[in-house]
């Protein structure tokens, strides 16, 4: 496992509930511990006001900033509530619940002191109502322009279908001016099979100044979807809340039940979640490979990448029966058995596609006008990194080692000891370096899991779901940390789910690694950071 | 030496995409394609149209449906279905221009007299 941050200083001793020491004397008696039942996590009661200066307090103290959960609790007679969450490894994790008022809802914003936060709250705002007052950008990030002012589709009152009304003035993007800069305006609809997003360029001559992106072109409202639903219908959408992280939210979404029910999956599903990790994190990381060779058009690469993909895809059919892995893993375990006679082939398979992989990466190595491309393109600093909460394999690659594996291990993880690739550089070359050994490390963690796979029951009885619960749940996917906030309401149904994908983490530093390199660079800075709009979008 | 590795490479790759239509698409033994039903071994429980979390399946007097539009393929009938006549098997070819074309219909033999 890597050291942490050299910049930050010592975690401070902590008070026995353990919150760090200084805060708890900043705070006095303005902090209530409030009792849950999820193992490993503190709960507090705070005043609005006193979270924005708690927030910064944490952060600059070396926790990380984990997400903003909106409620609205008007239905039991209260307002409305806020909850900010932050982890450290190998710590509890903590969590800060605000209670806001009923009518106008609002509380002083986090983001300028934790701008890791600044899409959470903008999202708050769309979808609540919720108003962080003095957010540095308070533009709409969701719901574009044609949503009628004043439609907050995630409060409990808010029709399924916006109704029509007038809408906020058009959305304003964030350019630079001057003579001689231009407005470049890219997608939403691309060349090529991808995902939606606007990218809007300032640019002078060939050089960007400024990169302005928007996403949410395919919200869909998953989290409104679920609310209600029996937790083994909500995991069928949560786990396709996108194509290609499909293990990691079924993982983060058992985990959070898990952890209310109070059950412990059996050792044979928790070490099978954890091949079928792997296996998730593997196909990505050689398509994305794949994708940054073609983000410079070198075709041997990403063609011969492309078909060792395809060739994974079909090993996670041969266990699963689906090539992108879902219906496999649920709460208690795992849905069924995987087949013996695929198991038994696996490990002849992964050696042959490890064979495979390893002449592709000295073949990509040693195109030096490749390599030329790669380097000292899309510098994302390690400063940055960091403020903005990088998380996955673009955190790693500009030296901040973060993974969720390592730092709060669940399941088989904890006696694994999974090795962390780190790289300090931030280009390109770093992401493509640092995905090229994780995926031989998934490889040696295939065999270490499939050498001991231990036999027994693959799922167990779940415990009762206690109204009002609420826990978090996790998973390092192929994308960095994953995590998901969420409450059970009446009958064992989900009162509300917050999913903030790696992907959602990760997008703000894609914009800030674009200035100062090329316009037509800039697809392959995208690809080497290779996020999901899907499960960014929800 | 590299580059022409970077030449023949390709060439002994040969061709490695499939000749689909002209042939059936390559695929696992697990693979879990549209659901199938053996009409002689349903007894018409229901169990898989009270399981299924779209509502793709409907059971009547004469016929057991699948909508292909509504189907994700979880195989959640599969598991629930007390006689095993149901089997996701390997029909993913499921594309339609119509979507009266998504519906699956398999004719129910009369029921038997008791």
């Amino acid at each position: 496992m890597g050291e942490r941050p050299a910049g930050a200083p010592a975690a401070p001793a902590d008070a026995p509930d353990g919150l760090p020491s200084d805060l708890v004397a900043q705070l006095g008696d303005r902090v209530h511990p409030i009792p849950t039942v999820a193992p490993g996590e503190l709960v507090f009661e705070v005043l609005p006001a006193d979270l924005a200066s708690l927030a910064s307090t944490l952060v600059g103290g070396g926790w990380r900033f984990v997400m903003l959960v909106g409620l609205d609790e008007r239905r039991g007679g209260a307002g409305f509530a806020v909850e900010a969450a932050f982890e450290r490894p190998n710590a509890s994790i903590v969590r800060f619940r605000a209670a806001l008022s009923a009518d106008a809802p609002s509380y002083p914003s986090i983001a300028r002191g934790v701008p890791a936060a600044l899409w959470d709250e903008r999202e708050l705002k769309d979808l609540f109502g919720i108003v962080p007052e003095g957010h540095p950008d308070p533009r709409r990030l969701v719901l574009h322009d044609s949503y009628p002012r004043g439609f907050h589709p995630l409060r409990h009152d808010a029709p399924t279908t916006p109704p029509d009304g007038p809408t906020d003035r058009r959305y304003v993007p964030f350019a630079a001016h001057g003579e001689g800069v231009f407005a470049l305006p890219v997608g939403p609809i691309h060349a090529g099979v991808i995902e939606p997003g606007h990218f809007r360029f300032s640019a002078v001559g060939e050089t960007v100044l400024y990169l302005d992106a928007r996403v949410f072109f395919t919200h869909r409202g998953i989290e409104k979807l679920v609310e209600g639903r029996t937790t083994s219908n909500a995991l069928q959408i949560v786990e396709r809340s996108c194509g290609v992280c499909t293990v990691t939210h079924a993982t983060a979404f058992a985990l959070a039940i898990e952890r209310i029910a109070g059950t412990e999956p059996p050792a044979r599903a928790t070490n099978l979640r954890a091949v079928l990790a792997e296996l998730e994190r593997l196909y990505n990381h050689v398509g994305d490979l794949g994708n940054i060779c073609a983000g410079i058009g070198f075709n041997v690469g990403s063609s011969q990448l492309g078909w060792l993909k395809e060739r994974l895809l079909r090993i996670n059919e041969s266990l699963t029966g689906h090539r992108y892995l879902t219906g496999v893993v649920v709460p208690g375990g795992l849905v069924t058995d995987l087949p013996a006679d695929a198991l038994a082939a696996l490990p002849g398979r992964l050696a042959e596609a490890e064979r495979d992989l390893r002449t592709l990466l000295h073949l990509v190595n040693r195109a030096e006008a490749a390599l030329e491309r790669f380097r000292s393109t899309g510098v994302l600093s390690r400063r940055t990194a960091i403020d903005l909460g990088t998380v996955g394999v673009a955190a790693r690659a500009s030296g901040v080692p973060v993974d969720l594996r390592c730092d709060h291990p669940t399941g088989a993880y904890g006696t694994l000891s999974v090795p962390l690739v780190e790289s300090a550089a931030g280009d390109v070359a770093a992401r493509f370096h640092v995905r090229a050994q994780e995926s031989l490390a998934s490889l040696d963690l295939l065999k270490r899991l499939l050498a001991d796979v231990p036999e027994g029951p693959v799922n167990v009885p779940l415990g009762s779901l206690a109204p009002g619960a609420s826990a978090l749940g996790w998973a390092e996917g192929p994308r960095g940390a994953s995590w998901l906030w969420l409450r059970i309401g009446q009958d064992e149904r989900i009162d509300r789910l917050h999913l903030r994908s790696a992907s959602f983490a990760n997008w703000p530093s894609v914009a800030a690694a674009a200035p100062g390199n090329l316009v037509p660079d800039f697809p392959l800075i995208n690809k080497s950071f290779e996020l999901c709009y899907a499960c960014t979008d929800r | 030496m590299d580059l022409l590795d970077r030449w023949l490479r390709p060439l002994r790759t040969g061709v490695v995409t499939s000749a689909y239509p002209a042939k059936p698409p390559i695929l696992e033994p697990a693979v879990r394609g549209l659901p199938e039903l053996d009409a002689e071994r349903c007894t018409r429980e229901s169990d898989c149209v009270a399981v299924c979390p779209t509502g793709a399946i409907s059971l009547s007097a004469e016929s057991w449906t699948i909508d292909a539009g509504r189907c994700v393929f979880c195989g959640a009938c599969e598991r629930a279905c007390p006689t095993g006549a149901i089997d996701l098997g390997d029909s993913v070819t499921i594309a339609a221009v119509a979507p009266s074309g998504l519906l699956h219909v398999t004719p129910l033999p009369p029921r038997p007299e008791r």
